[in-house]
């Protein structure tokens, strides 16, 4: 099918043998005029199996993953629990452009942990073995672009983290700037084909053979290193995430009781003093050490006699060199005389003992220095040394306190969750270095393509291919090839610019709206998003705004495709969760389906409601079984549209009146 | 030799601590221990460190001995402007190559023209940058076996073995 595909509409799905009941979900869609759906569920009830497999459907991320254990994991955590199954099934039911169908079976063979792809083409029967998208699609849907997709509100934290670099990597992803440097490498392809075929061959095949192997290696250790930055990134993410909301949690904890925050507090102070204490120490002892005048008197001595010693012999006093140059060029001495040979070498030979400006230069702001010392008592060294001591043992004690002051509360969660964020820090700790240090290691001479930096094998490829032009004849064309490349590099980076520009200017125009009773506007959104006259944002703030930046970032791709978000009102006020509302409501183009909670559903779910008229499908999604009767007994209360004896073990339900009034405790529905 | 280096490998020892790894324990970084005050910001103040204990005690190691790695070309602003560091280090230096010199202007101007240059970022020539290094690197040997090979377990580790081996009479 080679039609272009500018809309993706997911219209449902099911699920067969998986830690998600045996149920169907349809998102109906009178007219194709329907782009809401929104599907709640009881916490732990398969929403991150989902999403996971809403993912899967459209990019085997499954396959990518190399670690048997991980693999193993990732298969498990698909699995149902209670009753692992050998294999489990889900379909996807999708419609590109408003009309055409299409089925994505997913069939899972948790014994071999493996995966295999059926497609069903348009409304036919036959489905072929494969993930079989139409090729126009297949260009858009990239692993990055999948995953920024799929959101859940972590990613307001990524967005204005400068470390992650997120708002850049997520316009470059959904706009698909990437096929610019996937063009610039078809040109390297091409060149590689090239050298193969030319017959101007400058060396003996042997060395081109020798030549290319050496390019080879280095290329594969390069992917590697890309691969491993990339895994690590994605890593990082993923432990800052996990940070992110035990820091949540713990100031929460901390709220509700003011007792435990204060204590807290003032030992997490008493820390902060002592590590700012010892950190002025260290520096008191390196200072020390940078002026050896100072911490001993031996040198304060032998510096200060030599300097007089100099000073006696008038050193210095310098002749340039430029003097003894021109005498030795010059027809006559200063004496008078013809200026032969044997003087000319005499004055090459002599000239040495008179100082140069050169040395001169160097040797009299030394000496300066040294006159300009002042000793001190040796004591004083000693002193700072053992400040070091006494200042490293009130950070232990401070440290101790802490961690009596924790246990002392009769808070469990707390002293988990610090041990926890321990734990994750040390575990950043190693990506950290990766990252920021060795991949980006200068080049130096002596290294070699096992290196893990990244700029070292960028230059040793670079020198390599310089060696291969040269010997296939092909330094032209590589020149070129490198302007095209050049010249793609300019056109991504003012897109990225413009892009980013237009996306701010959308986003402002909201903000009266969206934050009226604070309005903050966006100033830059290059590598992560900051504000105009102000330096941070509550979180409520920061989620309307990553919602603004969303909305106006995925309005631009030419491909309508679903915007899938896991709990897409949590950690956010009602106001905030009501202007989200409309922001969406009123500014989204692309079909929006989002899991939520029951605590999300107030002031979210019936905004969009009343904004959309009611053209959105509410859905209540839950397990059948023992610990869920009283949820059952509500769903009886609202038999129209409700799925109850449909499914064995789950029930779906599309009765708007079950949406509102569904609760987590059922009890409580009727208090 | 227009640069300052480091010591990446030994040839004839391929246990012996590099300086990156040793500096790794030492330098400033983002981290969970004490590197996080680290008063050590460059790879640079290991090198000045080093040169520091070959000139106390006098111990050279040649450059031909070790695969060595780029550090910086001139002298970092820490240890240049901020502190004066490199001119008293180059002070000591100079005292050291010119004692045998026995007061004799001649040779010790010889000496100092064929040491410095300021035409050069160190601030040393060729030879004196050369000569440099091998202090720096006699010194890292003695720092190395006062550490048994291995890197410091925490900056005041380093610091307290590092000031003992200042305090040692020589």
């Amino acid at each position: 099918m080679s039609e272009n595909i500018n809309s993706v509409k997911i219209t449902g799905w099911s699920y067969r043998g998986l830690n998600v009941p045996d149920y169907d979900i349809n998102l109906s869609d009178p007219d194709s005029k329907r782009n809401f759906s929104l599907i709640l569920q009881l916490s732990g009830q398969g929403k991150t199996t989902t999403l996971n497999l809403l993912r899967y459907s459209f990019y085997n991320f499954l396959d990518e993953i190399e670690n048997k254990q991980t693999r193993k994991e990732a298969f498990d955590a698909l699995n149902n629990k209670e009753n692992p199954n050998e294999k489990g099934e889900f379909k996807l039911f999708i419609k590109l452009n408003n009309e055409i169908n299409y089925t994505i079976n997913l069939k899972f063979d948790f014994k071999d942990y493996k995966i295999e792809y059926f497609t069903i083409a348009g409304d036919g029967v036959g489905s072929d073995p494969g993930l079989n998208l139409p090729e126009s699609l297949k260009d858009h849907i990239s692993a990055e672009f999948i995953k920024k997709s799929f959101f859940n509100l972590e990613l307001a934290d990524e967005l204005f983290d400068e470390q992650e670099k997120e708002t850049d990597k997520t316009i470059i992803n959904i706009c698909k700037l990437y096929f610019l440097e996937k063009i610039g490498n078809a040109f390297d392809l091409y060149k590689k084909d090239f050298e193969s075929k030319t017959g101007n061959l400058k060396v003996s095949n042997e060395e081109l053979i020798s030549f290319k192997h050496a390019r080879d290696k280095i290329e594969n250790q390069l992917n590697y290193v890309t691969k491993k930055e990339n895994d690590f990134l994605e890593k990082r993410k993923m432990l800052k995430n996990e940070l992110n909301s035990l820091n949540n949690e713990e100031k929460k904890i901390r709220q509700a009781n003011n007792q435990i925050n204060e204590k807290l507090t003032a030992a997490e102070e008493a820390i902060r003093d002592c590590e700012n204490d010892l950190s002025d120490s260290f520096n008191n002892c390196y200072n020390f050490l940078k002026n050896p005048m100072k911490f001993s008197n031996e040198y304060f001595s032998l510096l200060n006699n030599f300097e007089k010693n100099l000073t006696k012999m008038g050193i210095p006093k310098s002749v340039g060199e430029s003097f003894f140059s021109e005498l030795i060029e010059s027809e006559e001495c200063l004496c008078g005389n013809h200026m032969n040979e044997k003087m000319k070498e005499s004055i090459n030979q002599n000239k040495l003992k008179f100082l140069t400006d050169e040395t001169y230069n160097v040797l009299n702001p030394i000496k300066v220095k040294i006159t300009q010392t002042t000793s001190v008592e040796k004591s004083e060294f000693d002193i700072v040394f053992k400040e070091l001591t006494k200042k490293m043992g009130d950070l232990n004690k401070a440290k101790t306190k802490l961690s009596n002051v924790t246990k002392s509360f009769d808070q469990d969660r707390i002293v988990e969750i610090r041990d926890k964020k321990s734990e994750i820090n040390q575990k950043i700790e190693p990506i950290n270095e990766f990252i920021d240090n060795i991949i980006n290691q200068k080049w130096q001479d002596t290294d070699t393509p096992n290196t893990e930096s990244k700029k070292s094998l960028e230059k040793q490829l670079s020198n390599i291919t310089k060696q291969i032009e040269e010997a296939t004849d092909t330094v032209k064309l590589g020149k070129q090839i490198d302007l095209i490349k050049k010249y793609l590099s300019e056109i991504k980076k003012d897109s990225l610019d413009e892009i980013s520009n237009s996306i701010i200017e959308k986003i402002n125009i909201e903000v009266p709206r969206v934050l009226k009773y604070e309005p903050i506007f966006v100033k830059s959104i290059k590598n992560k998003i900051t504000f105009k006259d102000r330096t941070g944002a509550s979180q409520g703030q920061k989620v309307r705004i990553t919602y603004l930046f969303l909305i106006a970032l995925l309005n631009r791709s030419s491909l309508k495709f679903p915007f899938i978000v896991d709990s897409p009102a949590t950690a956010i006020d009602d106001l905030s969760k009501e202007e989200v509302a409309k922001s969406l409501a009123n500014y989204i183009d692309s079909q929006y389906i989002a899991f939520l909670l029951t605590p999300e559903r107030d002031d979210f779910a019936d905004v969009l409601d009343e904004e959309l008229k009611k053209n959105i499908n509410l859905i209540v999604a839950f397990p059948k079984n023992k610990y869920t009767e009283n949820l059952i007994a509500q769903a009886k209360e609202f038999p129209d549209n409700t799925e109850i004896e449909k499914f064995t073990n789950g029930i779906v339900s599309y009765n708007r009146d079950f949406f509102y009034s569904f609760r987590g405790r059922s009890n409580k529905i009727r208090d | 030799m227009e640069r300052f280096w480091q010591i990446k490998s030994k040839s004839d020892n391929t246990e012996f601590l590099s300086m990156e790894k040793f500096n790794e324990s030492i330098k400033k970084k983002k981290s969970n221990d004490q590197r996080l005050f680290s008063p050590f910001k460059e790879s640079l103040d290991l090198f000045y460190l080093c040169l520091l204990i070959g000139l106390k005690y006098k111990v050279k190691s040649s450059t031909e001995k070790y695969v060595l790695g780029e550090l910086t070309d001139e002298w970092t602003k820490d240890l240049q402007e901020n502190s004066n560091a490199k001119d008293y280090i180059i002070a000591i230096y100079l005292t050291e190559v010119t004692k045998n010199a026995k007061g004799n202007k001649g040779t010790i101007k010889e000496i100092l023209n064929r040491s410095l240059d300021s035409k050069k970022k160190t601030s040393l020539s060729k030879e004196g940058l050369k000569e440099i290094h091998e202090y720096c690197f006699g010194g890292y040997e003695k720092i190395v076996e006062t550490f048994n090979n291995q890197p410091p377990s925490s900056i005041v580790d380093f610091l307290f073995k590092y000031k003992k081996l200042l305090d040692k009479s020589v």
